[in-house]
This record gives structure tokens, C-alpha cells and sequence, in this order.
């Protein structure tokens, strides 16, 4: 943060009712709360509500949100020519990110939706790249025991699939 | 919404716009095996998303080569005309090259890697087809050498990364420039020439670097006709990234054929009804 720069705090109030506060500059990461501000909404005391998210939840957003600005801010700062620690700082994020999304499925399921809805592409991102590492060299069946999804097929798409994808059963049964 | 303390969420019904994002970060192999076949809201989304399937990689693919052949077929068909890079090895014809030809005419990129049943005419043949292609691979594929070069180049205007490399020779054989000299005529707008086990001389080499002006990157490593004289040094002084003759191959990714050729002095290849196979 340059010296003298006005502090601006904006607060997300999540669909039960729980207040986070932060910097508004790491709330713009999301496009929804770009949008309320550029409208001129969300700076009273009132806040930005976010619906369907709840505190759990958007508490995570929130971490994710002030260190990506904080590491941003930071970048900004350094030496533009120092290569080497951009590189660094670089591979630190990967690995705080990483760690960040390390979650069980269906934490990352809300974190997914959340980000979705928020229009947080960064958190978008990171998340697909879990899901995706989750379902990577699986078939249909280990997928659907994994995360819980039916096989809802009608005998009619079966016949289908079976015509166009012959390979699929010799994996999924 | 699933984020309302219920017990469980609804994988299935993951927004769309997040869906494709996820599905867009899988390979092909998964998205027709796995992810794809999952339930009717993920199978519908990979047959209408055509860019699921910009990138197709089809290398180190287990299965018998029907299977495989089909699975590339059903890719180039649901990317609707978007494909942008297509990699495979042993499994493609020219047949399917001709496939892919016909309806993947935005194809930027195309990788062939052991394709020992793809001959100059086929290639020739699928590449005008392809009018878009900026980056072309062709490894260790053994007919396609020789003046498929000039053709190459007629074919593919904007070709930008040209790479063609053979397994051999290990040994000194006498110098031939006629790859050099059809890239030299035909690739003016070179950017990226890997010639790894190439013939070419001394000439071939002044040749390319005179008549393809942009070039930024050069390898010709195993090419041991190439004698790095002053004359040349001078010649590729502008080249910013040059691998010469004698440089190690340890970062090239199929180097261990080559290690194998050294070993054993042929890549010895089989071929029966149903597949290739290649021992060392």
C-alpha cells in the first residue's frame, strides 16, 4: 500500500447474517462487489449482503481474497527488475494457494459456487484445478462414488452411449 | 443452493459455467472415459461444448488402436471445427489424418510422433486442409523425409515452429540437403527449426539461416554433418537460441529411443494386424 492512500474498508455480510471487513481493494478481486461499488452501493455501514454464502464459507473467500491483494501490493512494490524474487514470490502464492484449497469435496464445492458467484476468477480457477486433480484418471463410476452423483441415465442414453462411445463400459462397469 | 447446511451437494448440478471450467482442465482421455460419462447434465455439457476439445493430446495412450481410433474421431468430431492442436503417436493413418483434415480446418497445431503409417503423399494431402497450421512435429516418423520438405512449406504458409527429427544416423552418413534446401525455399516465416538426427551439411544449414529471416531458435543436435566452422558461427551469430550437433539431448522428451538406437543400432519395429509395437 503506497503511504498517505486512503484506507477504504468494505464489509460482505453473508446469507446468515456473520460481518467480514476488509480492505475494499482485496474485496474488488470479486467482479459482483466491482459492480455494487461502481453503482455506488455497498460502502455504508450496511454493507454488501452476499447471498446464498454463508459465514463458513465467505471466511474463506475472505482469506483468499487479502492474500492475493496483499501479494499483489507487494509486487507492485518491488523492483520491477528483480526477476529472480518475482519468480519466488511467485512459486510462495502457488504454494499458499495450494494449500489454501487442500479441502475436503464439499468445502470445495462451496468455495467453487461462492467464487462462481462472486466473480472471483483467480478462486475460480484454483478450484477447477482441485476438482479436475480429483477426477483425473478416473472413470465414470469411481467419479460418481466419489462425489455422490447417480447415474441417471435413461436405457435410451445407455444405447447411445454405448453406439458413440464404445469404449466407456469396459472403464465404468 | 447447496450452501444451506444440507448434508450433501449436488455435484451434478454444478452451475455450467463452472462445469465447463472444471471439464476444460481434463484431457480428452478423461472427458470420453471418465468425467464425460458421468450423468446427463456432465455428457451433455462435453458433447455441446466444442471448447472442451481445442486440445487434443493423444500420446501414451493405452488400448488397442480401434479404440483409440475412435476416440479421435469423436474428438475432432465434437470440437465442431475449433481444434487448435492435435498431438498423437503409432495409432494415426492417413485416413484419420484426412479426418481430421476435413473438419478441423482451424487446426494450429499438429503433433506426429511414431507415426510410421503416414506417408509424404498422405501428410501432403491432409495438410491443405489445414491452412492455419503455425506449429508442425514430426518424430521419428520414417517416411516422412526428403522433399516432403518444399511441400510442407506450399501447404502450410504460416507455419511458424517446424520440427522434424529422426531417430539415426549414430554414425557419420554422407551429408543430404535436400530438407534443408525445401525448408530453406518453402518456410519463410520460421520462427522455431528442430532438425534433432537430421543429414543436412554445412550448406543446407547457411541456407536455412539465409533464406528464413525470423528465425529465433535452431537445434540441430545429432546432425554430425554439421562442422561448427567460423564461417557458420558467424553465420548463426543472430540465432538466440542455437543446440549444435554434440549438445546433450537429456531435455528432449522421447530421448530415450535415441539412447536405445545408440544402443542397439536399429529401432526395430513390428507391425501385425492390430497394433505396432516397437522393441529395442
Amino acid at each position: 500500500m503506497a503511504a498517505g492512500k486512503p484506507v477504504v474498508m468494505v464489509t460482505l455480510v453473508s446469507s446468515d447474517g456473520q460481518s467480514f471487513q476488509l480492505l475494499e481493494e482485496a474485496a474488488l478481486l470479486s467482479a459482483m462487489v466491482r459492480d455494487t461499488i461502481q453503482i455506488g452501493q455497498g460502502r455504508g455501514p450496511a454493507g454488501i449482503p452476499i447471498r446464498n454464502i454463508t459465514g463458513q464459507t465467505l471466511s474463506m473467500v475472505v482469506v483468499y481474497c487479502n492474500k492475493h491483494y496483499t501479494a499483489a501490493a507487494a509486487a507492485d512494490g518491488d523492483d520491477a527488475a528483480d526477476e529472480e524474487k518475482k519468480v519466488a514470490n511467485k512459486k510462495q502464492l502457488r504454494e499458499w494457494d495450494e494449500q489454501f484449497i487442500n479441502l475436503e469435496q464439499d468445502k470445495l464445492y462451496d468455495i467453487l459456487v461462492a467464487a462462481n458467484n462472486l466473480g472471483i476468477d483467480g478462486l475460480v480457477d484454483l478450484c477447477c484445478w482441485r476438482f479436475a486433480d480429483m477426477m483425473k484418471g478416473k472413470s465414470a463410476s469411481e467419479i460418481r462414488v466419489k462425489l455422490g452423483i447417480r447415474d441417471d441415465f435413461t436405457s435410451e442414453q445407455r444405447a447411445q452411449i454405448e453406439k458413440d462411445s464404445p469404449w466407456v463400459w469396459s472403464r465404468t462397469t | 443452493m447447496a450452501e444451506c447446511g444440507c448434508e450433501s451437494r449436488d455435484w451434478a448440478e454444478l452451475p455450467s459455467d463452472a462445469l465447463v471450467e472444471v471439464l476444460g482442465k481434463l484431457d480428452v482421455i478423461d472427458l470420453l472415459t471418465g468425467a464425460g460419462q458421468v450423468c446427463r447434465p456432465w455428457r451433455q455439457l462435453t458433447v455441446t461444448e466444442p471448447t472442451l476439445w481445442r486440445r487434443v493430446d493423444m500420446c501414451d495412450l493405452n488400448g488397442d488402436r480401434g479404440t483409440r481410433q475412435a476416440m479421435l474421431r469423436t474428438a475432432v468430431d465434437r470440437a465442431a471445427g475449433t481444434m487448435e492442436a492435435f498431438s498423437a503417436d503409432l495409432f494415426v493413418t492417413v485416413d484419420l489424418l484426412l479426418y481430421v483434415s476435413s473438419r478441423a480446418s482451424s487446426l494450429k497445431s499438429l503433433k506426429l510422433v511414431l507415426c510410421l503409417g503416414i506417408s509424404k503423399e498422405g501428410l501432403t494431402e491432409a495438410l491443405k486442409g489445414l491452412p492455419h497450421l503455425e506449429e508442425l512435429d514430426i518424430t521419428f516418423c520414417s517416411f516422412l523425409y526428403g522433399d516432403v520438405c518444399q511441400s510442407i512449406g506450399k501447404a502450410s504458409p504460416q507455419l511458424k515452429c517446424f520440427r522434424l527429427n529422426r531417430i539415426g544416423p549414430v554414425q557419420m552418413f554422407y551429408g543430404v540437403d535436400t530438407e534443408a534446401l525445401g525448408i530453406a525455399n518453402s518456410m519463410h516465416d520460421l520462427r522455431e527449426l528442430q532438425l534433432i538426427g537430421n543429414r543436412l551439411t554445412n550448406d543446407g544449414l547457411i541456407s536455412i539461416i539465409d533464406h528464413c529471416l525470423h528465425l529465433e531458435s535452431v537445434d540441430v543436435r545429432r546432425c554430425y554433418n554439421v562442422q561448427m566452422d567460423d564461417a557458420l558461427k558467424s553465420k548463426c551469430a543472430r540465432i538466440r537460441n542455437l543446440k549444435l550437433p554434440h549438445d546433450s539431448i537429456s531435455d528432449f522428451k522421447l530421448r530415450d529411443y535415441i539412447f536405445r538406437y545408440d544402443l542397439f543400432g536399429d529401432l526395430d519395429v513390428v507391425t501385425d494386424d492390430d497394433d505396432v509395437y516397437l522393441y529395442s
